[in-house]
């Protein structure tokens, strides 16, 4: 409800400041403020719902489509139904290839395919693992080629090192110097606009945390 | 403090603006449960909401006049509901339809086993076929994991439910494979010929299966290819018997592959132990090409062309003369296959047509026989949904086939030579009918005319699916069905009917989380088996149409992937209770390839952290039923069968190359494994009819492999 009020009251500031063009920027913006400031299903829910409503009046715009699957993604992180899971990834998969067409140079939809290989091998590690592995490692390569200063390659990379044991070359402490990379490029990142994705940096924060103190 | 913050909100908003609607509603399922999270907005505006925990929703839009509200939800049909809005709070409640696609068909279960990884009635995925610890990458004997088969180590191949290897025939996009395995050489076990890489979908029928397919007594195996490739794909697999190359090129709407694969025991046998004295170890070459095309928007082009050559030669103790006979084996066969799939209008086409020619000369010391087969089909099937709940789907198939047999002496033809030829035709029809939301039924019928015997036959199917819960549902299948001898036979007496079985199958499955039980009871009843006097008899007065016989039982599966956390424990059972009297039978017996008792059990864990799976698989069965003619006609058993083997899968990058490692061996405990015993033709020297065990080739089997695959993994 409080949310609902919010949205309203940003319309109407927004509304007849912007152009139509323009106008789904602020649009965007309040939903992905507002996914930011707590992880849950409804927040993620909200922006998921926002960037439809922006894709059905500008399918070429590659931003909501982006942040749709993102929202996607992430509420399959969270919810516990194993279907619901598939057919939040199912949505997202779509997504990220109608991302990728609109934006194919950019690194950014690589990322997040990443990212959803992760979600993917989340639901049936057994199953998706094999499959994805090898997809995940090879999207982030891909991103890599692209452009080897975005900060979220390494903060995943690091994510998934993190949880390989030592002996297979992964580990906290082999997750350091990744995190450490990410948090480096982070802090010099700017993001194209104040919409463009740039999420990541205070996980990687966190994690690097956790990585330092129990090597200590 | 809300409704505080929500009171300002108002009076800024109303103050703000002259004209003002409130829109209140909420959003509920057919079932009238409400529906959190669907996103409710104005069409072509940005301007809407999402509805909350309880399904209401609630906002002022900031618009007048003819409006078009659109509610929708993931795995729902988007609503458009017309609004007129005026100063005016509006309420409504809008009213969501499942998508269809999203909906849980009631699926018939009665008699069938589903593998792939598109349909949710998949009991198996592609991967659990690659990895399963018994299967050594063929395809057949992955499946004899499941409940249904016999455990047969001597004849390779599927044995369903008391019926012999050809009872079960092998689809492959609807069209009949006629040589699906390698020739059969005594006590060595037969391999599919198919990679199991091929297929994205198979449909293992146990009996009871569709009226499209026939000309299988027990069990039909539908392999559905895969699709379009993805991506550009260079995959190098090494074993330890064999080396595979695949080659894939992808471009807009096209691909093309080639699997070459090379395939050498003697490598092996040095190592390990063989129970055969092999003059030349199995050795074969296969080539397999796969071409596809995208067609428009649904349609599918697709052509296969394989050609393998095989060749091994052992020696087999004779025991009437006491020496050993060499008998040898060469095969080449050619198979083509060619579908188009397409959506014209409102139906779905499906055509097809295949070629195949296969060579075999077998021969023992200087003697021998060259078979020829050379066969061709088409088939037309169309499937229709004139209504909601009625699926049509009907078609047929021309099939054609000439089989060639010479006998040779000193290698050279002696001019005794058979053959036939025939063209068989049918056509069939089948229904797929929902009866509200709980009950499917599916009858049909199909009908043959088999060129040989100028005869046509009718055989009614039908099955059908009631809905218990959400998770449980109970099936039934009932169906006749007919097939042509085999070829030793109709060779010498081309006036033989068809053999016939009966099927009766019940069924009940229970599917929550990650559990699937299911337990069938079945009855199959055989009439006009084919009898004969000795195998290869030339006079065809004495093959005849008199056997009979009967198979039924009880098959349990159980399989838990959610109380172990990465874990997959399976459990199938079989209880059979055969008889026959048919070939050469004195009277009506157990037959030996059937084992009372089959249990196999399976355990698969997977090892995030080392990216590895670890399998095991203990099988056991019931002792093999022989005749010793030194005791008379009683029906001996040999020992139990106890197998248990293990396999490991490890996941990894080598160059950055996505790399499988993995090692499988059978039998590790070393059982000794008899499966019946021979005898001499004639009594020996002391009165007594000699004998030997059967044995496997050899008592374990290993086999270690790395699959490399060298160009990057496809995007999604």
């Amino acid at each position: 409800m409080k949310k609902t009020a919010i949205l309203i009251l940003i319309i109407l500031t927004f509304q007849t400041v912007f152009s139509q063009d323009t106008a789904y920027y602020s649009i965007l913006r309040r939903s992905i403020y507002i996914s930011n400031q707590g992880y849950s299903s409804e927040n993620f829910l909200e922006l998921a719902n926002t960037c439809e409503r922006i894709i059905a009046l500008k399918p070429g715009e590659w931003l909501p489509h982006y942040y749709c699957a993102y929202a996607y993604i992430n509420m399959s992180f969270i919810e516990k139904n194993t279907s619901t899971k598939d057919a939040y990834c199912k949505k997202a998969k779509d997504l990220i290839v109608k991302t990728r067409e609109l934006n194919p140079y950019d690194s950014e939809p690589d990322v997040l395919e990443t990212l959803l290989c992760y979600a993917l091998m989340e639901i049936t590690p057994m199953v998706n693992g094999p499959l994805y592995m090898p997809k995940a490692n090879n999207a982030l390569k891909m991103a890599k080629e692209k452009n080897p200063d975005n900060p979220r390659i390494y903060y995943l990379q690091g994510k998934s090192t993190m949880y390989i044991p030592g002996f297979m070359g992964g580990g906290k402490e082999a997750a350091i110097p990744l995190f450490q990379k990410a948090m480096e490029l982070y802090e010099k990142f700017t993001p194209e606009t104040d919409i463009h994705p740039s999420w990541g940096k205070s996980d990687t924060a966190k994690l690097l945390e956790k990585c330092k103190n129990t090597n200590e | 403090m809300k409704t505080f913050l929500l009171a300002i909100i108002y009076i800024t908003l109303s103050t703000s603006l002259f004209c003002q609607s409130v829109i209140i509603g909420s959003i509920l399922t057919k079932k009238g449960k409400p529906v959190a999270g669907a996103n409710i907005y104005f069409k072509n505006t940005f301007q809407g909401t999402s509805s909350d925990a309880s399904g209401h929703f609630s906002f002022k839009p900031i618009l007048s006049g003819e409006q078009v509200l659109i509610a929708s939800f993931l795995g729902y049909h988007s609503h458009e509901e017309p609004i007129v809005l005026v100063n005016d709070t509006i309420h409504f409640s809008i009213v969501l339809t499942e998508d269809k696609t999203h909906l849980n068909e009631v699926v018939i279960t009665a008699g069938i086993f589903e593998a792939g990884d598109e349909k949710k009635s998949a009991v198996l995925s592609t991967l659990d076929m690659a990895t399963n610890s018994q299967g050594f990458g063929d395809l057949y004997m992955a499946l004899n994991s499941l409940p249904g088969t016999s455990t047969a180590d001597d004849e390779g191949g599927l044995l369903v439910r008391g019926g012999e290897r050809y009872e079960t025939k092998t689809f492959i996009d609807g069209l009949l494979v006629e040589s699906p395995y390698t020739t059969k050489m005594p006590s060595v076990p037969v391999r599919g010929k198919f990679s199991p890489m091929l297929f994205r979908g198979t449909i293992f029928s146990t009996g009871g299966y569709s009226a499209e397919y026939g000309q299988a007594l027990s069990s039909a195996l539908i392999l559905n290819t895969t699709a379009l490739a993805k991506d550009d794909e260079t995959n190098i697999a090494l074993y330890s018997s064999a080396a595979n190359l695949t080659k894939i090129k992808k471009w807009k709407k096209i691909s093309i592959s080639s699997i070459t694969q090379y395939m050498n025991m003697q490598p092996f046998y040095n190592l390990a132990r063989s129970n055969i004295k092999w003059e030349e170890a199995p050795e074969s070459l296969t080539e397999t090409l796969v071409f596809r095309q995208k067609i428009n928007q649904e349609g599918m082009l697709k052509a296969m062309g394989f050609f393998t050559s095989e060749k091994n030669s052992l020696l087999y103790p004779n025991l009437d003369t006491g020496f050993d006979d060499l008998v040898g084996n060469q095969n080449q066969n050619f198979f083509f296959l060619s579908s188009y799939k397409d959506q014209v209008g409102e139906s779905i086409l499906h055509t097809g047509i295949s070629l195949n020619r296969d060579d075999t000369k077998m021969n023992v010391n200087n003697n021998g026989m060259k078979d020829l087969n050379r066969s061709a089909q088409v088939k037309l099937t169309v499937t229709n949904s004139p209504y909601e709940k009625i699926t049509v789907k009907f078609g047929g198939d021309i099939y054609y086939k000439k089989f060639g047999r010479e006998y040779l002496t000193d290698n050279k033809g002696t001019g005794f030579q058979w053959d036939y030829e025939t063209i068989n035709t049918s056509a069939f029809s089948e229904l797929n009918i929902r009866v509200g939301n709980k009950i499917t039924l599916r009858p049909g019928i199909r009908f043959e005319h088999l060129g040989l015997t100028k005869k046509a036959c009718v055989s009614p199917r039908l099955s059908a699916a009631y809905q218990i819960s959400a998770a449980s549902q109970i099936s039934f299948a009932y169906g006749k069905f007919t097939q042509l001898p085999e070829d030793n036979s109709l060779i010498y007496n081309t006036g033989l009917s068809c053999e016939r079985a009966n099927h009766l199958i019940l069924n009940y499955q229970i599917i929550k989380d990650n559990r699937i039980f299911r337990v069938e009871a079945y009855h199959k009843k055989y009439t006009q088996l084919v009898k004969y006097n000795t195998l290869y008899a030339t006079d065809p007065t004495t093959y005849s149409n008199a056997g009979s016989g009967y198979a039924r039982g009880i098959d349990i599966f159980f399989r838990d992937r959610e109380s172990i956390k990465n874990g997959d424990f399976w459990l199938a059972y079989s209880f059979i209770d055969s008889k026959r009297d048919y070939r050469d039978f004195e009277f009506r017996h157990v037959p030996g390839f059937i084992t009372k008792h089959n249990l196999s059990l399976q355990y698969k864990h997977y090892f995030e952290k080392i990216d590895s799976y670890f399998g095991t698989n203990y099988n056991f069965a019931s002792g093999r039923p022989y005749i010793d003619p030194n005791f008379g006609d009683s029906v001996l058993e040999t020992k139990n069968y106890h197998n248990l083997s293990v396999s490991i899968f490890h996941f990894t990058e080598w160059f950055g190359k996505f790399t499988m490692l993995h090692i499988q061996v059978s039998n590790l405990l070393g059982f000794n494994h008899i499966f019946g015993y021979r005898f001499a033709g004639n009594t020996g020297l002391e009165g007594n009819y000699l004998s030997l065990p059967i044995l496997p080739p050899s008592k374990r089997m290993i086999v270690f492999g790395i699959y490399i695959c060298l160009q990057n993994q496809t995007q999604f």
